[in-house]
């Protein structure tokens, strides 16, 4: 099969949609010819010209309200917000309207859009254009939260997400757009709120979402190494999330490690950790869960000390060793 | 009134505690929960604490001294106050035996006792949920368990470990007698009994399906196990069971071995009547390799490793009935003249079975040679306490690049099988090393 | 047509009624049907009444055996009626202890005799009435009845077998008993006590041929010094009747050479072997093993739904396994997943000195080719039996070379049938020569003698350094 990147996946995925269905419309800050600020978008607006990939002023806020407005009046709007820190401008817009609507009208409308937006470190880009912050929006009830960690779970996630009735929040992370696999040509989708076992094992299990999958995969080969079999869950989806796949491989393994990028304080980790602590998984823990996130400062610039801010694969390492130290 | 402190009992399975430091020295002011000293048990390391206030009267023992549980260490109490020189045994025992202390220590102690097994309740111990769901489905208090994790934490591996043991105790004596005897493991095996007890069928069934004997083979002789071939069959499984192998091998220029051999074999026949062996000059090579690497020449005892001034090598000598193992004491010592003297002797001796007890003992390490048969390498066993053995094969003519050409050389492998319990890769790599260059340059044993 | 039950036992025996026993206490309907009286043959004419004589005639031996440690009693006056009725007040007394059981169990017990029809209904005759009833399963335990065998002139005379004998009206003067085997041996011994003339006509070249030929050797010696005439290797070819008044038979006997002797004995009791009674099943077509029902493991003829147990089957022919079969096929027929192991069956003589056995005898440990080791502990050596003045016997235990896995165990003396249950224990729970050689036992006790024996063959095993 041909292999695509993960910017080409999410680009395919829209172009193959936008051609099927002419609901489907881009608006954001220099998607158009600039192509987005990664490129994303580039060479859409030659296929499907201004009016469906639309550049709109420097204002999260309007960009998601407008976004919310056409999707009530039957559009099927993506919006791209540049980098996913700013979604904090957003969030009036998001948490107040996109949310909330379906409910507060008693079904009778509906808010079928999508936010992409790139996260993560790792780009160099300092304080205000690095963070992870899709713990916010997973506390909200009403939007559906997304974080691919492939460009084949990236395109089929983000069909399902388009064809949505509901706000979907699709996060792609910034070091996994060059990232290549196969991508099937043909437009598929992958169910919102299904993980992905990314590898199979018996010994410990990692919880890891987005750029910390491919982490925690290189930290089980080198586990491997040393006789510890690690089964790698991505759950892809943070909203809903799928227990049951975590549940049972707790059950199967009793000991578990959750990864992530963002911030360990607050983070959605904690919320992966009390649900197996809360599910039956509890009477199959043979160690304390184990949890790995972002030191509690803001990214620096310096890229060392970048690095040094969020779990890099030794420190997944380490981690699961010292779940396993007593086995 | 002064206070024992005695060696606390930490698990069900602790029977003794090493003392690894101490935290106060005799005169030093305690307070109670102050640690007093540290101690290693067969599962981890503790602080004991105080569990008086008062002073540190006596020590009985020393750093790294093995104390027997309840034994008393030591003696807190009021400055001035008179304890026994010597450490008066078990807590508890000598209450009885010494008159002066009276009944209220005898309460006293009692008392602290109950405290002390009081510890670990089933609800106050450390354990995993996972430790606890195995425990309840299998009955067994987590309070009977010792915990390998931090702070004495179970874990699914502790109680699984007493499942084994309790199944393990769970089969009549007769089938441990025949599961003994066959080396077949009790855990594995189901019994019919009741609540499981395994029963001798039990144990011979699953020997069949071990050891399935095919009928359609024809057995010619059986043999009991007896006499040598029993000791060699005990000592051979109890080295591969006690003792971790790990097996070095090399291959050895012999090219100027056999220039050696060449050139003294007239020498030493004149004055030996023997013909010059390879034996004869690895035993030496190997001898002079050990004494510049002591290391390699140690025992292991229980839990001692012993460092032997001789260097004493055993020589496989193979008979009818077996194998044995002959001594030449001291090869450092001595020539290759008297090494080829003493080899042939003990091996004739050895072949008319008329070795001597003491020709027998005292070998610090083992040389195996099956050169003479068309074997490249193998991997020996290693005569326990020795921590070493040596195995060496044929001598083969083969290619070999010696300075950017192609030449043939005699090659021998050796293989230098070591206990890793108490010889490091390092070490050995480094001995085997050694005997290479020394046997590639055996004139220096002539130096 | 009654109502159906879930199982239902023909035959009231040791067997059959510890087999409705076991499946009413788990909750089912259960019938039994019994055709004469409950206890069966081990209760009315087998195990029970002997016992009771084996006792009266212990007691007369210790009479006699008392005069000489100082003990002096007048002449022993012997009353048949009243001996007689002890028995069966210790019958009755019995018989009665299982009809409450039955009741309590409430089981339906129909007295008649119970044929299985073909299609498994069961029809029940009694002397006024047939009726039948329904079963979902049918336990078949209608033991066995002594064997009359063809000789020339038997049935011209009057003979006893066990059925009759212990009517008995007078004490015979003399008696002959064809058959040296359990029964035959332990008659010899009450005859004997009684003062009657006893001898014992065996086939086989020894008596109890089942038994160790230790055993045989001891008990031959002990029964001659009663009195007590063995004719061994012997056959009887004819018996003649005499026309005296007090129906005397005369016996030809034929003996190991050949040569024919002629015997006069005032009674006769046939004792050679039991045969099954099989009139229940005759309607259907059982797979047969000899004359007796065959059955698996569970005790399941080859008939789905219908068991056979106890001496209707053969093998032991013991009370004690029949109940043990019993219990199996009751499980069975509930459903309850149960096999018979017959590894440790323990087997009693109760003549005096008692014969008790568990386990392989020497000569069948030698047939199956076992390497082993035996040793014998004579009771002469233990102070118990010797103050008794019951010193004559043995503890002989076998024992396989290798762990020392007790193979079998006999053991000849006073009371040795309570103690029998010691080496069954051991051989059950699998422990070998060394635990028996370790266990402490009270002194002063003839069991002692059990662990002398042990102890002193684990000792021999172990220096000789052939145990693992």
């Amino acid at each position: 099969m041909r292999e695509l990147t993960y910017l080409e996946a999410v680009r395919e995925a829209m172009s193959q949609e936008m051609r099927e269905n002419n609901d489907v419309f881009l608006l954001g800050e220099d998607i158009g010819v600039y192509g987005g600020a990664f490129g994303v978008t580039r060479g859409m607006i030659e296929e499907f010209g201004p009016e469906r990939i639309r550049n709109t002023p420097i204002s999260e806020s309007a960009i998601t309200g407008g976004a919310v407005g056409a999707a009530l009046t039957g559009m099927r709007p993506i919006l791209e917000l540049q980098f996913s820190d700013f979604i904090t401008i957003a969030m009036d817009q998001l948490t107040n309207q996109a949310a909330k609507l379906r409910y507060m009208y008693g079904g009778k409308g509906s808010v079928p859009m999508v936010l992409r937006t790139p996260a993560g470190s790792g780009t160099g880009a300092a304080a205000q254009h690095s963070q992870s912050l899709e713990a916010w929006v997973a506390h909200i009830p009403g939007l559906k939260v997304v974080q691919p960690s492939t460009a084949y779970d990236a395109k089929g996630l983000l069909k399902a997400a388009i064809d949505d009735d509901n706000p979907v929040i699709f996060y792609e992370h910034k070091l996994l757009y060059k990232t290549k696999c196969e991508v099937p040509e043909e437009p598929y989708t992958i169910p919102i709120g299904k993980a992905d076992i990314k590898r199979s094992g018996g010994d410990v299990t990692i919880v890891a979402t987005a750029i910390m999958v491919h982490r925690a995969l290189e930290a089980a080969e080198k586990l491997v190494k040393e006789g510890i079999e690690v089964e790698v869950i991505d759950p892809r989806t943070l909203v809903p999330l799928d227990e049951e796949t975590i549940v049972e491989s707790v059950k199967k393994t009793g000991r578990v490690v959750v990864v992530h990028e963002a911030v360990k304080r607050g983070g959605y980790g904690g919320e992966i950790a009390s649900m197996i602590a809360e599910s039956e998984a509890f009477d199959f823990l043979d160690s304390p869960i184990k949890r790995l996130g972002g030191l509690p400062v803001p990214i620096p610039y310096n890229p060392k000390l970048e690095k040094a801010t969020v779990p890099q694969v030794d420190d997944i390492v380490e981690a699961v060793k010292e779940t396993i130290r007593f086995k | 009134m002064a206070n024992e402190v005695f060696m606390p009992k930490l698990s069900s399975t602790m029977e003794t505690g090493t003392l690894l430091q101490w935290f106060k020295e005799e005169g030093d002011s305690v307070e109670t929960g102050e640690p007093l000293f540290e101690i290693m048990t067969d599962k981890i390391n503790i602080e004991v604490e105080a569990y008086d206030d008062g002073v540190l009267l006596k020590k009985y023992y020393d750093i790294d001294d093995e104390i027997p549980v309840n034994q008393i260490i030591a003696y807190v109490g009021q400055q001035d106050e008179v304890v026994p020189d010597t450490s008066p045994g078990i807590s508890g025992n000598e209450i009885n035996e010494e008159k002066e202390l009276n009944e209220s220590a005898v309460e006293e102690t009692s008392v602290r006792i109950e405290e002390q097994s009081k510890v670990e309740p089933s609800e106050d111990v450390r354990a995993t949920p996972a430790a606890r769901r195995v425990a309840r489905s299998n009955n067994i208090l987590l309070n009977e368990i010792s915990g390998s994790g931090p702070k004495g934490r179970v874990h699914v591996k502790d109680v699984n470990q007493v499942l084994i043991q309790r199944n393990d105790s769970r089969a009549t004596p007769l089938a441990k007698k025949v599961s003994k005897a066959h080396q077949v493991s009790l855990e594995s095996i189901n019994g019919s009994g009741v609540n499981g007890k395994v029963m001798k069928n039990d144990v011979a069934k699953s020997i069949d399906r071990v050891s399935r004997v095919d009928p359609s083979i024809q057995t010619s002789q059986k043999r009991k196990l007896s006499g040598m071939r029993k000791v060699i069959a005990d000592r051979m499984q109890e080295s591969v069971n006690t003792a971790p192998h790990v097996t070095l091998t090399s291959e050895i220029d012999m090219k100027k071995v056999q220039e050696l051999r060449k050139n003294l074999m007239k020498v030493v026949e004149s004055h030996t009547g023997n013909r010059l062996s390879y034996t004869d000059i690895i035993i030496k090579a190997t001898g002079e390799a050990l004494s510049r690497h002591p290391a390699m020449n140690a025992s292991l005892n229980d839990d001692e490793i012993v460092l032997n001034n001789s260097i004493n090598v055993g020589l496989a000598v193979s008979l009818d009935e077996g194998l044995i193992v002959p001594v030449i004491q001291d090869v450092p010592s001595k020539g290759l003249r008297e090494i080829n003297d003493h080899a042939k002797r003990l091996a004739k001796n050895a072949r008319n079975q008329k070795l001597q007890e003491d020709q027998l003992k005292g070998a610090t390490f083992t040389v195996s040679n099956l050169g003479m048969y068309a074997v490249d390498a193998f991997t020996p066993i290693i005569n326990l306490p020795q921590t070493a053995i040596l195995g060496t094969g044929r001598i083969q003519e083969k290619p070999v690049v010696v300075d950017q050409e192609i030449e043939v050389r005699p090659t021998m492998a050796v293989s230098l099988s070591f206990d890793h319990r108490a010889i490091d890769g390092a070490p050995a790599a480094a001995f085997l090393t050694e005997l290479k260059q020394i046997l590639e340059n055996p004139y220096e044993l002539l130096a | 047509m009654t109502a159906p039950y879930d199982i239902t036992v023909i035959g009231g025996g040791p067997g059959g009624y510890v087999a409705a026993l076991h499946a009413a206490e788990q909750g089912k309907r259960v019938a039994l049907i019994e055709a004469k009286y409950l206890g069966g043959t081990c209760l009315n004419w087998g195990c029970i009444p002997s016992k009771t004589y084996l006792k009266q005639a212990e007691i007369i031996e210790m009479i006699k055996k008392a005069r000489d440690w100082g003990i002096e009693t007048g002449e022993i006056k012997l009353s048949i009626d009243k001996m007689k009725r002890r028995k069966d007040e210790v019958i009755h007394r019995l018989r009665n202890g299982i009809s409450y059981l039955l009741k309590q169990g409430k089981i339906d017990v129909f007295y008649g005799y119970g044929t299985i029809e073909k299609n498994h209904s069961i029809t029940i005759k009694t002397k006024d009435d047939v009726h039948t009833i329904e079963s979902e399963k049918i336990i078949v335990a209608t033991g066995s009845r002594p064997v009359v065998p063809s000789i020339q002139g038997l049935e011209q005379v009057d003979y006893d077998t066990s059925d009759t004998i212990f009517d008995m009206k007078n004490i015979p003067s003399s008696i002959a008993i064809i058959g040296g085997g359990v029964i035959g041996v332990e008659f010899a011994c009450i005859f004997a006590s009684l003062g009657t003339e006893v001898t014992v006509v065996e086939m086989a070249d020894r008596i109890i041929p089942n038994e160790d030929a230790d055993a045989s050797k001891t008990l031959t010696k002990e029964l001659e010094n009663k009195g007590v005439s063995i004719l061994t290797g012997s056959t009887v070819k004819k018996v003649t009747k005499v026309t005296k008044e007090n129906n005397y038979s005369i016996l030809s006997v034929m003996d190991g050479n050949g040569e024919t002797h002629s015997l006069e004995a005032q009674s006769l009791l046939v004792s050679v072997g039991r045969k099954p009674n099989t009139s229940a099943v005759e309607k259907l077509e059982l797979e047969k093993n000899g004359p007796f029902i065959h059955v698996n493991e569970k005790m399941e003829t080859t008939n789905k739904g219908i068991y056979a147990i106890g001496d209707v089957i053969g093998g032991y022919q013991l009370a004690h396994v029949a109940s043990a079969e019993g219990i199996v096929a009751a499980n069975n027929a509930m459903n309850v997943d149960d096999q018979f192991d017959d590894k440790v069956i323990p087997r009693c003589i109760y003549t005096l000195p008692e014969v008790a056995s568990v386990g392989m005898t020497e000569e069948e440990v030698v047939n199956a080719g076992i390497s082993y080791r035996t040793e014998r502990f004579e009771l002469h050596a233990n102070g118990k039996a010797l103050s008794a003045g019951e010193a004559v016997g043995f503890s002989k235990i076998i024992c396989d070379e290798t762990y020392g896995e007790i193979l079998g165990v006999t053991l000849v003396g006073a009371h040795v049938t309570e103690l029998i249950s010691e080496a069954s224990a051991f051989m059950s729970l699998e422990g070998t020569i060394e635990e028996a050689a370790k266990m402490i036992h009270p002194h002063p006790t003839v069991s002692e003698a059990f662990q002398e024996n042990a102890s002193s063959l684990f000792q021999k095993l172990k220096n000789q350094g052939v145990l693992v």
